[in-house]
């Protein structure tokens, strides 16, 4: 069921975004856009022949997307059908990078056919900036009380939630008191927060674009331009405020795991929402500012990396507004930019890596085993040692009888180990398979285990052996 | 009032800024005592370090366009210092491009009608 659930939620958000960035990176009509694949459109590009050489370049990509776009849709009916759920979240992981990487990479191959086609009709980058001279430092939208006003009610409510984990506060959550998973889910929210408010500010500080000899103009479109995404911002902080309070009280009335799905989808929906407000917004004000006549060129299309990575030595700035999508991308070229770049790709390799982790621990069954001294648990890397003459008692029962919560270590659907707490019992170590259904309950002087073999038989058998 | 920086052309982007503030002043797009943006404000609307545009406005100081100081930072100045006369290099520069102008084959008449136009501007 969960399975299902999460693959459906998946789809539901992935199909979407991928139609998304289609539609808005490969347009059919070219002619009234300001770009075409991440390259200024030019007066030059308005006689015959260009024309019906940009009109080869642009259909002769947006085919190839649109075959990729309709490969990834498959690929998505696909997963949704895997039953396993580990599987299924290493296949919708892989799933997001493979999808994103090859939706852009004919949008990477138009941006170097026209730029070889500007070249080859000798238009030379000039590397012209404008600034309006009025407007400088002077244009700002960020609505700062709410935004600090949002960070600190995040910063209570995750407050609230560490007394409530700590029993300062007498309110019950189950099975989930002390295990701090409330606290940590709710600060996982509102840490997006706190990582956003400074982006906020460096969006309301950036350079103000020039798009018209018109000062009032200029200073209209960039005080909108930068509206839309500090309001964005500003209200997706709220919405983690919101959405931090209701977990604790889901916590609070239901004692159950599911509560963390139910939150998680319920959270991806609003993000999803919002982010279709913030286009939609940004789409108004760019049809009604951004014209092909109006705009001054500002001749930096060598400076975008494949058009979508900013890389100019020349720029001292910090931050610029990205091409392609919405928001701002750091200059690669900027110390602070080559550091989040590196950031950005160990991200990226670490997640790959974890799961290729995942799929291991996932695909490794776990075997438990005894000597005459000890009884073995092992599984990868791990290996837990039980001592026999420390051994109270020993019992063999069925998993559904228990309700357990994973405080560290690895909860799969067909591994369990690490501290868990159990209703009712209390911190025990576990080291089993949930899917073989049984389990050993061993207690020693210090410590109460749950273990189980591979399989309901193999535990069964373990256990006949263990007690003769 | 737009500046244009060029970062390819060979006059440095100090004297880009400083000519185009000129330029303003002149044409009335940069008003008497007008405020000019602060020094940091100026780099990162351009992308260029704070070095070049503090060079820009120490040349324009010194040359009476602009006054500064701590507290209100760079304004335009409200009274030019008026000498009534040019000065050697920009009398070269006329020079030059007089010159130029006689041997592209321009009649003085379309020519002092340009400088009129410009004058008016």
């Amino acid at each position: 069921m969960t399975s299902m659930y999460f693959g459906l939620l998946m789809f539901f958000c992935m199909v979407p975004v991928l139609f998304f960035v289609f539609i808005s990176m490969y347009p059919r009509k070219w002619e009234n856009k300001n770009r075409i694949f991440g390259v200024n459109n030019r007066p030059e590009f308005n006689n015959e022949k260009s024309h019906e050489f940009i009109n080869i370049v642009t259909a002769t990509h947006r085919k190839e997307a649109l075959i990729i776009l309709i490969l990834l849709v498959l690929i998505a009916v696909a997963l949704l059908v895997i039953p396993d759920f580990t599987t299924k979240m290493i296949g919708w992981s892989v799933y997001i990078y493979v999808a994103f990487f090859a939706i852009l990479v004919p949008y990477a191959l138009g941006n170097s056919e026209m730029k070889k086609y500007k070249k080859y009709l000798g238009v030379i980058s000039e590397k012209v900036m404008y600034a309006d001279l009025k407007n400088v430092g002077k244009i700002h939208s960020l609505n700062v009380p709410m935004l600090i006003i949002a960070d600190i009610l995040g910063l209570f409510v995750v407050a609230f939630a560490v007394l409530i984990d700590i029993n300062i506060l007498p309110i019950n959550l189950g099975i989930f008191q002390g295990t701090f998973i409330c606290t940590a889910l709710v600060a996982s929210i509102t840490v997006t927060n706190i990582i956003a408010a400074p982006i906020a500010f460096i969006v309301d500080n950036s350079r103000n674009d020039v798009i018209s000899e018109n000062s009032d103009i200029n200073a209209n479109y960039n005080r909108a331009r930068k509206k839309v995404f500090t309001d964005f911002i500003v209200a997706m902080s709220w919405v983690d405020d919101f959405m931090a309070a209701f977990t604790i009280l889901m916590f609070i009335f239901l004692h159950s795991e599911i509560v963390m799905i139910y939150i998680l989808s319920f959270y991806l929906l609003l993000l999803l929402f919002s982010v279709f407000i913030f286009t939609l917004r940004k789409i108004a004000l760019d049809k009604r500012y951004l014209t092909v006549e109006s705009k001054l060129i500002e001749e930096d299309d060598d400076s975008w990396i494949l058009g979508m990575f900013y890389f100019n030595p020349d720029d001292k700035r910090f931050s610029v507004e990205k091409r392609i999508g919405m928001g701002w991308t750091v200059n690669m070229a900027h110390p602070m930019g080559k550091l989040i770049s590196v950031f950005a790709i160990i991200t990226i390799v670490a997640s790959l890596a974890s799961m290729i982790w995942i799929g291991m621990m996932a695909s490794t069954p776990i075997d438990i085993h005894e000597n005459d001294e000890y009884i073995i648990c092992h599984h990868l890397w791990d290996e837990y040692k039980i001592n026999k003459s420390e051994i109270v008692s020993a019992e063999y029962s069925d998993l559904s009888n228990i309700h357990a919560v994973r405080i560290a270590g690895t909860g799969m659907e067909n591994v369990a180990k690490g501290d868990f707490k159990v209703d009712g019992i209390g911190k025990c170590k576990f080291f089993l398979n949930p899917q073989a259904g049984n389990y050993i309950k061993i207690v020693t002087s210090d410590q109460i285990y749950y273990i189980s073999d591979n399989t309901e038989d193999e535990t069964s058998a373990f256990f006949k052996n263990l007690s003769e | 009032m737009i500046i244009k920086i060029n970062e390819y052309s060979d006059i440095p982007i100090y004297m880009q800024i400083r000519n185009q503030i000129v330029m303003g002043i002149s044409s009335g797009e940069l008003e008497a005592g007008e405020q000019l943006p602060t020094v940091r404000a100026l780099s990162t609307e351009i992308g260029i370090n704070t070095m070049t545009v503090s060079k820009a406005y120490q040349i324009l100081k010194t040359e009476g366009y602009i006054l500064t100081d701590r507290k209100n930072g760079a304004r335009v100045r409200m009274e030019m210092n008026r000498s009534k006369s040019i000065n050697n290099e920009n009398k070269d520069e006329l020079k030059r491009i007089v010159s130029e102008a006689k041997l592209s084959g321009i009649s003085i008449n379309d020519f002092k009608k340009m400088i009129e136009e410009m004058w008016g501007k």
